[in-house]
């Protein structure tokens, strides 16, 4: 625990860890189980899937999720209108029994960035029947103002499309979304690759990370979480500690006076 | 003497006999996990509805399960 910081909160909820961690893509239910809890993490998101697509064994994914003691965020992955999110949502919140949901409704299959019409849409209804919406969104300020019009408290910016491991494509974007709206939770999801990036989400004054693919994909991701956590932790240290301005020319750390050798 | 009709399941067409309820066709199904949420017709169904909620014809029944996710 940091002393300086106890505990942040998210939704109302007091939260420690700022670090999310997505559940998909593990080569194990166990190794699943080891990165949870390496990483520190008090929440995870899922999924949800039609019962009779494909794969309907139940391979205890979902069971060490339930059990893992994170609170669980259910998400509307799949989605291409505000009435499928919607809709998604409300089974999810029967099925999870929380009303905490992150909205995603996709606009491009290549890319998986958010619509953001049927994103506003769909956040405007939820937030009407009483959800807790975490939309995940682009960078772009105006719309993600909107999303605070329609009664979002808390926004999920990309970094970069998800999965793609580029890290922060518009480190400027995310200062301006942090800048502009600076009372809202502000959580970046989606493009992170490595924990320097989390680290840099961070220092940028954002209130948590959420990562997936490049915990879940790595070599040793039990080893990546914990690092994800170490660098999540060091980041928010950073930014509370004060980081100092940038320059563009040089000024001297050592104090010295002239030159040492007068010839 | 029963009739039957003609729904689409999870996206697959399925003949089953009517009168029918959401209920019944769920208990109806193998290797349906039992925890599943429901809509008909793109709208939700809440658990506590389906023994009430009869299917007609052409409906399309969606069944959802927890899975991983980002």
């Amino acid at each position: 625990m940091n002393p300086m910081e106890p505990h942040w909160l998210l939704a109302d909820v007091p939260m420690e860890s700022r670090f999310l961690l997505g559940t998909a893509g593990y080569p194990s239910p166990d190794i699943l189980r080891r990165a949870i809890a390496a990483s520190g993490t008090q929440l995870v998101t899922l999924g949800l899937k039609r019962q009779l697509a494909g794969d309907t064994v139940h391979n205890g994914f979902v069971d060490i999720i339930r059990s893992s003691g994170a609170r669980l965020l259910p998400n509307t992955a799949g989605c291409r209108t505000a009435r499928e999110a919607i809709t998604l949502a409300h089974m999810a919140r029967e099925l999870v029994g929380t009303h905490w949901i992150k909205l995603e409704v996709v606009g491009d299959e290549h890319t998986l960035q958010p619509d953001p019409w049927e994103l506003q849409i769909a956040a405007l209804q939820l937030v009407k029947d009483g959800f807790e919406v975490f939309p995940y969104c682009t960078d772009d300020l105006v719309s993600a103002q909107k999303l605070v019009d329609a009664g979002c408290r808390i926004l999920m910016p990309w970094g970069a499309p998800i999965g793609s491991g580029q890290g922060l494509l518009n480190p400027w974007a995310l200062r301006t979304l942090r800048a502009r709206l600076p009372q809202l939770t502000l959580i970046v999801d989606a493009g992170i690759g490595a924990p320097s990036h989390a680290t840099q989400v961070m220092e940028l004054g954002f209130d948590a990370v959420l990562v997936n693919s490049a915990v879940a994909h790595a070599v040793d991701p039990v080893g990546m979480a914990e690092a994800f956590g170490e660098a999540v932790r060091a980041g928010r240290r950073g930014h509370v500690s004060g980081l100092i301005a940038q320059q563009d020319m040089a000024i001297a750390s050592t104090p010295v006076s002239g030159r040492p050798f007068a010839l | 003497m029963s009739s039957t009709i003609e729904i689409r399941l999870d996206g697959n067409a399925r003949v089953v006999e009517t009168p029918i309820t959401l209920a019944e066709l769920i208990a109806g199904l193998d290797d349906v996990h039992d925890s599943v949420a429901t809509a008909i017709n793109g709208e939700f169904v809440p658990r506590h509805l389906r023994s009430t909620r009869g299917l007609s014809g052409g409906d399309s029944v969606t069944l959802v399960r927890l899975i991983v996710g980002g």
